[in-house]
C-alpha cells in the first residue's frame, strides 16, 4: 500500500496552479485535503503523474456573507465550518452535515471543495447544498464560471470539473424569510461512518412566515450521484405549516419512491429507501415545528 | 493471608509510558542491518488449481533478493493441531488470500512491483463457504482426502438426556447462528526474521505462545528446536488471533533463500483476508426445565467452519459443546460437534473460545425458559448456578464460584428488578451470565502449569522472565506486582524480561485465560525461591533463623526485634559477593491441580480454577429503523482477587466493547467467495461513543488455586456480552435475535410483523 512515484508542485495562487495542472496533463490531479486522494493513490485505483497542491494558495477558506451571499472558499476544513456562525446561523444544515463527516482528524484536514469533487454519491456535504441549492465557482484559465450544484456531479466520482479547472468557491443565497434545515445520515456506528442513506431537507416560509415558501429535499447515498427529489417537494410547497403535518408521510413515500439505491455490503436496497422514507418524515417534523415555533415568537 | 502492599492495588501498566508517547518498539518498528522488506502474493480466488507459476519477471526486477514458492520450502506437512498446511499452497489455493508465492525486495515499492510481476495460471474450482453446504453429499472437497469435508467430530454424553427431556416441564429448542468475526487488533500480524551463518533461524514476532509455536515451526522449517528462536517484543494486541500463521514461516524462508533478515508486515486487508478469525457456529439446541425452573437437560448440535485448513477450530468447536454445561447444575448434557472444511480463511482462537459463541446460545435459550416460567431470568441463574466447592457435571471441581454474588450484585446496581417490570416501548434490559477457564488441561498436552525465573543482580534490581506473553493485557504488570509481593520490594525495583525462547522459560503462552493464574503462579514460585536465597543471607547478616526474617518495602528485618534493617539491595550485593558473582536466581514452577480429560467421557478436571460473571445491558430500539443502541452496562465478574483492580476493569470494559461490536455490527462478509470488506471502511467496530457507561463490579472470593486468589478474566469479560444485548432487544420489542450480528432491518422486519410498530 505503498504510494507510486510522482511529481509533486506547491501552487502559489490559483493562476499558477491553473497554469501548471493545464501544462501537467489530464492525468495529473488537484490536492486539497487529501482524504480522499491519497488513499486512491495508495490503492492504485489512480496513479497521477503530478499531484498539484493548493495548501500554499492563501485565503482558500474563508466564510464571508456579502449581499445576500455566502462565500465558502472550497479549501474551507470541515471542522471550522461545523462551526462557523455565519453557516450556524443562516445554513445550519450545512453545519450538521460536515461536521458528521468521518472522524476529527479527517475534517480537520479534509476541506469542502474537496469533498465535492471527489464525487462520492455519499459525500455528506453534497445533500444540504443541493437543498439549499448552492451553486459552485469554477476557476479556469479564461476566468471563472458559476455552475448550479444540481448539475455538477454527473456520476460516482464524476463531476463536469474538466481536468485543467479548479473548483474555487461555493456560493449559497442567504434565506430572506424564516428557514430551518435538518440533515440526517444513516450509520452502523454512531461516528466515523460513510453515509448509508443521506437526507438533506431545507424549507423557507413565505414572507407572512405562515406558509411553506420553498421546500428542498436533497438525498446522499441512494443514486449514482446525490439527487433532489422535486416530487417531494412539491407536496409540501406552498402549504400553511400546520397543513404541511399532514402531508409529511406522503412526501417521505415520493422522495423513497425516487430514490435508486442499491443493494451493497453496507445495507439493502430496500433498507436505505425504507431509512429515506423514515428520515425525511423526521426532517420534515423537525422542520416544520421549528418554523412553527419561530413564528409563535415573533 | 498478611497484609499486601503490592497485589490488590492498581497500577498502570509498566509500558504505559512508552506506548503513550509513542516509544514502545512494536514488531513493525523493528530495523536490523541490510533487512529487506517481504511482502505475500495471495489467491484471488477461494478454490483454484494452480497450473502454473512464473517469477521469473519478478526475480530479474533490480532490488528483488528472493522470490519464494512452495518449492522453496521444505514441502512438509504440518499444523499446530492436525497437519494439513504447508507454507504456501502446493497445488491449488483453498481459499482467497491463500499464500501462494512471496518476494523479498530492499523496499516496499519494489517488494510491490514484483509481485504484480509474477505470473500465476488458474483454473478455478467449485467453492463452499457455508459449513452447511460443505457437508452435503457432493460438495466441493477442501482436502482430497478429507471426506464430506470433515475435519474433526466431537462427542460427549453424560447422564440420560432423552429421559430427562421427557420429563422436563417446559423444552426449549431452536437453531443459532454466531457469525465470523476479526479480532481488530490494532498491529497487524507481522514477523522479522534472520539466519545466521549456522543456519539458525530467530523470528520476531508477536505471538501469544512462543515456545509452541516454535515446536510447530521447526517441523516445517524441517529443523532442529533448537534452531529455531522466537522472541517477543511489545505487540499490539491479539485476542486470540497471534498463534501460528503461514506469514511468520514465509518471513523465514524469505531469510533463507535471500540471506538477509526479512521484515513481513501484514497490511490491514491482507490481515483480514488471511489472519486466523472467529470460527462461525450454527447451533441447534435443545434445553429442558422443570416448573420450579431447574434445568433438567441439555442437547446441543454444533457445525463449525474451519475454512481452508485447521488451527483451532477443532478445539474450539469442541469447547462449544461443552464447556458452559459446568455453569450451571446441569446432570444430563449431550453435545456432538462437526468441525468442517470450507474454503474460506482459516478459523482460529477469539477471545471465548467457543465457549462465547455456546454461551450466547446457551443464555438466550435461558432467557426464553424464564419467559414461559414466568420466572425472573436473574432467579433462573440464581437457583441454577453452580457454587464454591462444587463439582460439575463434566466432572470439573469449582474451588470458588462467585457467580450467585455476581448476579446479586449486578441486578442491584443495575436496578434490575425495578426495570424489568417498569415496560416502557422500545426499551429494554437484559442479562446473562458465563464461566470460563483459568488454563485448560488437554489444549497442550504434555503439561499446563506455569514457571518463572527471577533474576536479583548485585545492585537488587530484579527481572523476572517468563514464557507467557503480554499482548497489551498487562500481564508483565501483574507479574511484576506478584515478584514485588513475594519478596517485599517496590514495583519500580522489578524489570519483566521480553520473552526469548533461547532464555525464557518453557511456558505455554497467553490463552484459555490462564495468563495470570498459570504464569503467576509460575513467577511467584520463582520468586519464593529467589527470596529464600536471600533470606538466608539477610539472616545471617541480622543474626537470626530464615524463618525470623521479612522483607516489606525493600529492607529485611527481624520480626522477633525490628530494630535492625538491612536493604534488599545491600543483602542483594552481599550475595553476589558471597557468590563470587554469580546473582541470585529463583526458579520455580507450578504444578495445577487438574486432569487430562477422559477421551471417551470427557470428564475431569482441567481447570484450576473457574472464573464466573454476570452482565446486564440496556438498550434502546428504533421502532422505524431498527437500529440498537446500548444505554447502559453492569458487569460484576468473578475474578478471585484482582491483583491489579484497574488492569481488570480496562479488561472487563474491553471484553464488553468487542461484544458488543460483535453483536451489533462486526461481520466478515462474503460474496463469489471473497471477502468483500477487508478493511475498516466496511468492516465495522465500534467507536467510543457507541459504548455506553459500563459499571463493573469486581466479586473477589480467593481462590484457593490462584496466586494470591487471583483468576483470569481475559476471555469472560466477552462471553455473555452478546446475550446480555440480544436479551435487552427481546425485552425491548418481543424479537429473538437467533443470529449475530443484529441486522437493523431484519430487526425492524420483525418488529413490524410482531405489529409492535408504532406510527408517529
Amino acid at each position: 500500500m505503498r504510494i507510486r512515484p510522482f511529481d509533486f508542485k506547491a501552487a502559489v495562487s490559483l493562476q499558477d496552479a491553473l497554469i501548471q495542472l493545464d501544462q501537467s496533463g489530464p492525468d495529473a490531479k488537484v490536492l486539497a485535503g487529501g482524504t480522499d486522494l491519497v488513499l486512491n493513490m495508495k490503492k492504485k485505483k489512480i496513479l497521477p503523474s503530478t499531484v498539484i497542491s493548493l495548501h500554499s494558495i492563501k485565503n482558500l477558506e474563508y466564510v464571508e456573507e456579502k449581499n445576500g451571499m455566502i462565500h465558502i472558499g472550497a479549501m474551507a476544513k470541515h471542522a471550522d465550518l461545523a462551526i462557523n456562525p455565519i453557516l450556524e446561523k443562516e445554513v445550519s444544515i450545512l453545519c450538521q452535515a460536515v461536521g458528521l463527516i468521518g472522524s476529527w482528524q479527517v475534517r480537520n484536514i479534509g476541506t469542502i471543495g474537496g469533498n465535492l469533487c471527489n464525487a462520492s454519491p455519499a459525500a455528506d456535504s453534497a445533500p444540504p447544498l443541493l437543498a439549499l441549492d448552492a451553486s459552485v465557482v469554477i476557476a479556469t484559465l479564461k476566468g471563472d464560471k458559476i455552475i448550479p450544484i444540481t448539475s455538477f456531479f454527473c456520476g460516482p466520482a464524476q463531476t463536469i470539473i474538466k481536468s485543467n479547472e479548479i473548483l474555487k468557491e461555493i456560493l449559497i443565497k442567504k434565506p430572506v424569510n424564516p428557514s430551518a434545515g435538518c440533515y440526517l445520515k444513516l450509520r452502523r456506528r454512531k461516528a466515523v461512518d460513510i453515509s448509508l442513506a443521506g437526507v438533506a431537507f431545507q424549507a423557507e416560509t413565505d414572507p407572512t412566515g405562515k406558509r411553506i415558501g420553498q421546500v428542498k429535499i436533497a438525498l446522499g447515498g441512494v443514486a449514482p450521484t446525490p439527487i433532489r427529489v422535486p416530487d417531494a417537494e412539491t407536496c409540501l410547497t406552498g402549504l400553511c405549516i400546520d397543513d404541511a403535518f399532514e402531508k409529511i408521510a406522503l412526501c417521505a413515500q415520493k422522495a423513497a419512491r425516487a430514490s435508486k439505491p442499491i443493494d451493497d455490503v453496507r445495507a439493502t436496497a430496500d433498507y436505505k429507501s425504507t431509512i429515506v422514507n423514515v428520515f425525511v418524515q423526521r426532517c420534515a417534523q423537525h422542520v416544520l415545528t421549528t418554523l412553527k415555533n419561530q413564528r409563535g415568537k415573533s | 493471608m498478611s497484609q499486601l502492599d503490592i497485589v490488590g492495588k492498581s497500577f498502570p501498566q509498566i509500558a504505559a509510558r512508552e506506548k503513550a508517547t509513542g516509544e514502545t518498539k512494536f514488531v513493525t518498528d523493528l530495523v536490523l542491518p541490510r533487512m529487506l522488506c517481504g511482502q505475500v502474493l495471495r489467491s484471488p480466488y477461494p478454490h483454484a488449481k494452480i497450473i502454473s507459476i512464473d517469477t521469473a519477471k519478478a526475480a530479474a526486477l533490480p532490488g528483488v533478493k528472493a522470490v519464494v514458492t512452495f518449492q522453496d520450502t521444505p514441502k512438509i506437512k504440518f499444523g499446530p493441531r492436525s497437519e494439513d498446511w504447508t507454507i504456501f499452497a502446493s497445488d491449488k489455493t483453498r481459499f482467497h488470500g491463500d499464500e501462494v508465492a512471496a518476494v523479498a525486495a530492499v523496499d516496499a515499492d519494489i517488494a510491490e512491483q514484483a509481485l504484480e510481476l509474477i505470473r500465476v495460471e488458474y483454473k478455478e474450482l467449485p467453492y463452499i463457504i457455508s459449513p452447511l453446504d460443505a457437508m452435503k453429499q457432493g460438495a466441493p472437497l477442501v482436502h482430497e482426502d478429507k471426506p464430506g469435508n470433515i475435519g474433526a467430530e466431537f462427542k460427549v454424553e453424560a447422564g440420560d438426556v432423552d429421559r430427562a427431556m421427557d420429563d422436563s416441564y417446559v423444552v426449549y429448542e431452536d437453531h443459532f447462528y454466531t457469525n465470523q468475526v476479526y479480532q481488530a487488533y490494532m498491529e497487524p500480524m507481522s514477523a522479522l526474521a534472520d539466519v545466521d551463518l549456522s543456519g539458525r533461524v530467530s523470528i520476531w514476532t508477536g505471538t501469544q505462545i512462543p515456545n509452541m509455536m516454535r515446536m510447530t515451526y521447526a517441523k516445517a522449517l524441517g529443523m532442529s528446536p533448537d534452531n529455531l528462536r522466537i522472541v517477543v517484543p511489545e505487540y499490539g494486541g491479539a485476542f486470540g488471533g497471534k498463534m501460528e500463521n503461514n506469514i511468520h514461516l514465509i518471513a523465514a524462508v524469505l531469510a533463507q533463500k535471500s540471506g538477509r533478515p526479512v521484515k513481513l508486515v501484514n497490511t490491514r486487508h491482507d490481515d483480514f483476508l488471511a489472519g486466523n478469525p472467529r470460527v462461525p457456529m450454527h447451533f441447534d439446541i435443545k434445553i429442558g426445565a422443570t416448573q420450579d425452573g431447574i434445568l433438567t437437560a441439555k442437547d446441543v448440535k454444533v457445525v463449525g467452519a474451519a475454512g481452508a485448513r485447521l488451527v483451532y477450530s477443532q478445539v474450539i468447536v469442541a469447547t462449544a459443546c461443552y464447556r458452559v454445561d459446568s455453569l450451571y447444575r446441569l446432570k444430563n448434557v449431550r453435545a456432538k460437534g462437526y468441525t468442517v472444511y470450507t474454503n474460506s480463511v482459516p478459523t482460529a482462537c477469539f477471545r471465548g473460545f467457543g465457549n462465547s459463541q455456546s454461551t450466547f446460545v446457551l443464555e438466550s435459550a435461558l432467557d426464553e425458559l424464564a419467559i414461559q416460567l414466568k420466572i425472573d431470568p436473574a432467579e433462573l441463574r440464581i437457583k441454577n448456578g453452580m457454587g464454591s466447592n462444587e463439582t460439575s457435571v463434566h466432572g470439573w471441581k469449582i474451588g470458588s464460584s462467585g457467580l450467585r454474588e455476581c448476579v446479586t450484585k449486578a441486578s442491584k446496581a443495575a436496578n434490575w428488578s425495578q426495570k424489568k417490570n417498569n415496560k416502557t416501548p422500545f426499551k429494554g434490559i437484559g442479562l446473562a451470565c458465563c464461566n470460563h477457564v483459568s488454563g485448560n488441561r488437554p489444549f497442550a498436552r504434555e503439561f499446563d502449569g506455569g514457571s518463572g525465573i527471577v533474576r536479583v543482580g548485585k545492585d537488587g534490581r530484579i527481572t523476572v522472565f517468563h514464557g507467557e506473553s503480554d499482548m497489551g493485557q498487562g500481564q508483565n504488570t501483574t507479574f511484576a506486582q506478584i515478584v514485588a509481593e513475594r519478596l517485599g520490594v517496590t514495583m519500580d525495583m522489578v524489570n519483566v524480561a521480553q520473552v526469548d525462547t533461547d532464555i525464557s522459560p518453557f511456558g505455554l503462552g497467553s490463552f484459555a485465560t490462564r495468563g495470570t493464574l498459570m504464569g503467576g503462579n509460575g513467577v511467584l514460585a520463582a520468586a519464593k525461591d529467589a527470596y529464600d536465597q536471600m533470606a538466608d543471607i539477610a539472616a545471617d547478616m541480622l543474626n537470626t533463623k530464615a524463618a525470623d526474617v521479612a522483607c516489606r518495602k525493600a529492607m529485611f528485618f527481624s520480626k522477633s526485634s525490628s530494630e535492625t534493617k538491612i536493604s534488599f539491595q545491600d543483602i542483594a550485593s552481599e550475595a553476589t559477593i558471597r557468590h563470587h558473582g554469580a546473582p541470585i536466581v529463583g526458579t520455580g514452577f507450578y504444578k495445577p491441580p487438574t486432569e487430562l480429560p477422559d477421551p471417551d467421557t470427557k470428564k475431569g478436571n482441567i481447570s484450576p480454577a473457574y472464573p464466573f460473571g454476570c452482565q446486564i445491558a440496556e438498550v434502546e430500539v428504533d421502532p422505524d429503523t431498527g437500529q440498537v443502541s446500548v444505554t447502559n452496562f453492569v458487569a460484576a465478574h468473578d475474578v478471585g482477587r484482582a491483583i491489579n483492580p484497574m488492569a481488570t476493569v480496562g479488561q472487563i470494559q474491553g471484553g464488553i466493547a468487542q461484544g458488543l461490536g460483535w453483536t451489533l455490527m462486526e461481520n466478515m462478509a462474503y460474496e463469489d467467495g471473497k471477502m468483500i470488506n477487508a478493511d475498516f471502511v466496511d468492516y465495522i467496530v465500534p467507536s467510543c461513543f457507541d459504548i455506553p457507561d459500563i459499571k463493573a463490579i469486581l466479586v473477589e472470593p480467593i481462590e484457593p488455586n490462584g496466586p494470591y486468589g487471583a483468576k483470569g478474566i481475559g476471555e469472560p469479560a466477552l462471553n455473555p456480552t452478546m446475550a446480555a444485548i440480544t436479551n435487552a432487544i427481546y425485552d425491548a420489542t418481543g424479537v429473538r435475535i437467533k443470529e449475530l450480528p443484529v441486522n437493523p432491518q431484519k430487526l425492524l422486519a420483525q418488529i413490524q410483523k410482531l405489529g409492535k410498530h408504532v406510527k408517529e
